[in-house]
């Protein structure tokens, strides 16, 4: 039975893994990002440097290849987005799972010591507060990993809003 | 964001030209007649004339703002497209920068476009005012004389504004030289079309139509002069030029057959001498060789180009003089419309023609040499195991300490992967981070020798353990007969097997790369020691030296993490026999081979280092 509930769990360093593959994860789709949004500032630079003499069609063309390279820029931004945006929820989920699994050893430590409470044995009530350490310690860690995913998750938010509002800034009407 | 009514119209340039051109030849005619008719008929037409005179002028005012539009909208146009090649190398997508591709090409119609109606402007220009001073010059030819002066005045001042207007400050790319040599080219045509109103003005009678045809010898412009006129000022851009172009092509002709001569005398490729590194540095130099050969070739295909926009200007320009003299002269004078410009046509002509063919000759000898490559940069070769078997796979170990054998040794390289399973054609699983096992096997190849491979190797070994040691922890207690309170326990237990035999798999790549780590550092330290002496200019032996030293710390840094990647596999694997299923064997004794019988490694950071 105690086994089975072990399979179940996850390794403290398949935890760190996760948490570190997902910084890995977000910080590499922010930086795609972030040059999908220097493309846009780019074209819209030179939208806007533009003289566009020249004929009427000949104008027109070359005013909407850059405009069609805006819309480019700005779908590919979308759809990286999107997938940042996935993460993110992704990276919640995660969050959450830590947060119930650290709610379920706090119940645990309770029950721990409860136990030992009721406990007449000496050696018996050692072995319990043994438990109850190495209970306290799996909180800490648990408890300690969802904090940093739940930063990751609030840096890459905010810098992603930033993204937005320069995407924003910068759209063509 | 863009500005608004930026466009032009080219209908209102096109119909004054047309306007200003029937405007010149009732022009023409009027003053042919003035000079047949007597005193009386003259007066009763001076008032016509004046009519004529005033429109030709407000005409002429019209076309000289429109010029100066034009010459405005050419310089936007350069603008625009220095701005768009500038922002597309900043561009990170190469979708969006495919878009400003098409803007670039379209800013250069643009700019080809605006240059026709520049020329044509400017000739409509010159005839109005050959019209004008024609018809001040009726009643006194005296001043016939000074009139073709002010012609070739005007004619060198229309060449001085078009060059000034095509000097171009952008870098000299392959399509900027396209839109010099264009403009270049105009610049002649202007020339020569100046020179042949110069040629029928402004005296009465070379006015007539009948004397407007051809390059009469009045002012003595022959054909030939015109030609000459021609090939002595066109193609100033040394870029492109038709002697240039036989020069070119005599060069890459002998280059061809220096690099094919030295090609045949090369070693042939075997397995045995692919380490040879005579035979590397022989196919090295001829790598210089063929690096040269793509440079010319590339040249050529700019010349090809080049040509080729001269072609199509120069059938514009013939099209343009055919339909003027058509307008300008009667019809019994439609004779040979422009020697010189067919002249330059079938010149131009001649030049593509013999560019496509050097290009072809010099396509199929590079295409020839592609067949015939070193083996470094061949992807496969059979040294990577792909087949898990589960057996320990044996490194090379004949690698001898002493330098001075080194070269015996890294003959006998391949050898050292005939222990190693190769691939069997089984069906390809996913290695190496989403890699078929056959990618995997190019990239790591290809790979092995610079940095990512092997940290590529070493982050899949570090997880193959790291998964071995995780799932060695959890496994159930099992008794012989294989009874376990785990129902799962067999499931587990093979499970593990199957990392522990990835394990072994990635350990016999290690293995093999650390083999090729070792036979690495012992050649860079013999050509170390034994530099060989090039007397071509472009090789710098302290270069070499300096370039070898840093290779050899690389390589010598690369051994220390593949070794101790291999301990860590081999605790992990040891670790991992504690827990066996009935029946199941454990490794045994994995000895870690001392591959490479080196002296201790140290930082090799100057020549100094390694003597």
């Amino acid at each position: 039975m105690v086994e089975r509930r072990i399979q179940e769990t996850r390794s403290r360093s398949e935890i760190t893994e996760n948490v570190d593959h997902t910084e890995a994860e977000i910080q590499e789709k922010t930086e795609i990002i972030e040059e999908k949004v220097c493309d846009v500032e780019t074209e819209y630079d030179t939208a806007e440097n533009l003289e566009l003499s020249g004929t009427t069609e000949g104008a027109e063309s070359v005013e909407q290849d850059i405009h069609e390279a805006q819309d480019v820029s700005s779908s590919e931004f979308t759809d990286e987005s999107n997938d940042l945006e996935q993460m993110h929820e992704e990276t919640e989920q995660n969050e959450g799972e830590l947060s119930e699994k650290a709610e379920s050893v706090s119940t645990d430590i309770e029950k721990i010591s409860d136990a030992a409470g009721k406990l007449n044995s000496e050696n018996a009530r050692e072995r319990f507060n043994e438990a109850d350490q190495a209970a306290q310690e799996d909180m800490e860690f648990l408890n300690e990993h969802k904090q940093k995913l739940e930063q990751i998750r609030q840096d890459s938010v905010n810098e992603h809003t930033q993204h937005e509002q320069r995407v924003n800034s910068n759209r063509r009407n | 964001m863009f500005p608004e009514n930026c466009s032009f119209n080219d209908n209102e340039i096109y119909s004054l030209i047309s306007q200003t051109e029937e405007l010149v030849a009732n022009h023409a005619n009027l003053v042919s007649k003035l000079s047949q008719q007597d005193e009386d008929a003259r007066e009763k037409l001076s008032g016509q004339m004046e009519s004529l005179n005033q429109q030709l002028n407000a005409n002429l005012t019209r076309l000289q703002a429109m010029l100066n539009l034009v010459e405005e909208k050419i310089a936007k146009i350069e603008h625009d497209y220095e701005t768009v090649c500038a922002d597309m190398t900043r561009l990170n997508s190469d979708s969006a920068r495919r878009k400003y591709e098409d803007a670039v090409s379209q800013l250069e119609n643009l700019h080809r476009r605006n240059l026709s109606i520049h020329l044509l402007i400017q000739n409509n220009i010159s005839k109005a005012e050959n019209a004008i001073s024609s018809a001040a010059s009726l009643n006194s030819t005296e001043n016939t004389a000074p009139a073709i002066k002010e012609k070739q005045d005007e004619k060198d001042t229309a060449v001085d504004s078009l060059d000034n207007l095509y000097d171009i400050d952008i870098d000299r790319s392959r399509k900027d030289s396209g839109l010099q040599e264009q403009a270049s080219f105009q610049v002649e045509t202007v020339s020569v079309r100046i020179e042949q109103n110069a040629t029928v003005s402004p005296v009465g009678e070379q006015m007539a139509p009948e004397n407007k045809t051809s390059f009469e010898p009045d002012t003595g412009n022959t054909p030939a002069d015109i030609e000459k006129i021609i090939s002595e000022n066109s193609y100033r851009e040394q870029d492109y030029n038709p002697d240039c172009i036989d020069s070119l092509i005599d060069y890459t002709e002998s280059l061809s057959g220096k690099l094919a001569d030295f090609c045949e005398s090369l070693p042939p490729i075997t397995s045995e001498n692919w380490s040879d590194s005579t035979a590397e540095d022989l196919y090295a130099a001829r790598k210089h060789y063929q690096q040269d050969l793509h440079y010319y070739l590339g040249r050529l295909y700019e010349y090809l180009a080049a040509a080729e926009s001269e072609l199509r200007w120069a059938d514009h320009n013939i099209a343009v003089f055919n339909e003027d003299t058509h307008h300008n002269s009667d019809s019994n004078s439609a004779e040979t419309p422009d020697n010189g410009l067919m002249h330059l046509r079938k010149e131009h002509l001649n030049a593509i023609d013999k560019i496509r063919a050097e290009i072809k000759s010099m396509e199929n000898l590079i295409a020839d040499l592609d067949k015939k490559s070193w083996p470094y940069r061949e992807p496969k070769r059979n040294c990577i195991p792909t087949k898990t078997d589960g057996d320990i796979i044996e490194a090379d170990t004949s690698a001898d300490s002493d330098n001075n054998s080194t070269k015996k040794e890294n003959k006998q390289l391949p050898s050292g992967s005939n222990s190693i399973p190769v691939n069997t054609g089984e069906p390809k699983r996913k290695i190496f981070g989403g890699h078929t096992e056959d990618s995997a096997i190019l990239l790591y190849t290809y790979q092995s020798r610079h940095d990512g491979g092997t940290t590529d190797l070493l982050y899949m070994t570090d997880k193959c353990i790291s998964k071995l040691l995780q799932f060695s922890e959890i496994l159930p207690t099992v008794d012989n007969s294989g009874y376990s309170e785990c129902y799962e326990a067999e499931g587990l237990y093979a499970k593990k097997e199957k990392y522990k035999l990835d394990a072994l798999q990635m350990l016999g790549y290690l293995n093999t790369h650390l083999s090729e780590v070792n036979s690495e550092i012992q050649r860079l330290q013999f050509w170390f020691e034994n530099p060989i002496v090039d007397d071509d200019p472009r090789y710098d032996i302290d270069e070499k030296k300096e370039d070898l030293a840093a290779r050899i710390t690389f390589s010598k840094q690369l051994r220390e993490d593949v070794i101790a990647m291999i301990e860590k596999n081999h605790q992990a694997v040891t670790a991992s026999d504690k827990k066996l299923w009935p029946g199941e064997k454990p490794c045994g004794k994995l000895d870690i081979v001392d591959h490479a019988q080196l002296p201790p490694s140290k930082a090799v950071s100057s020549p100094e280092d390694i003597s």
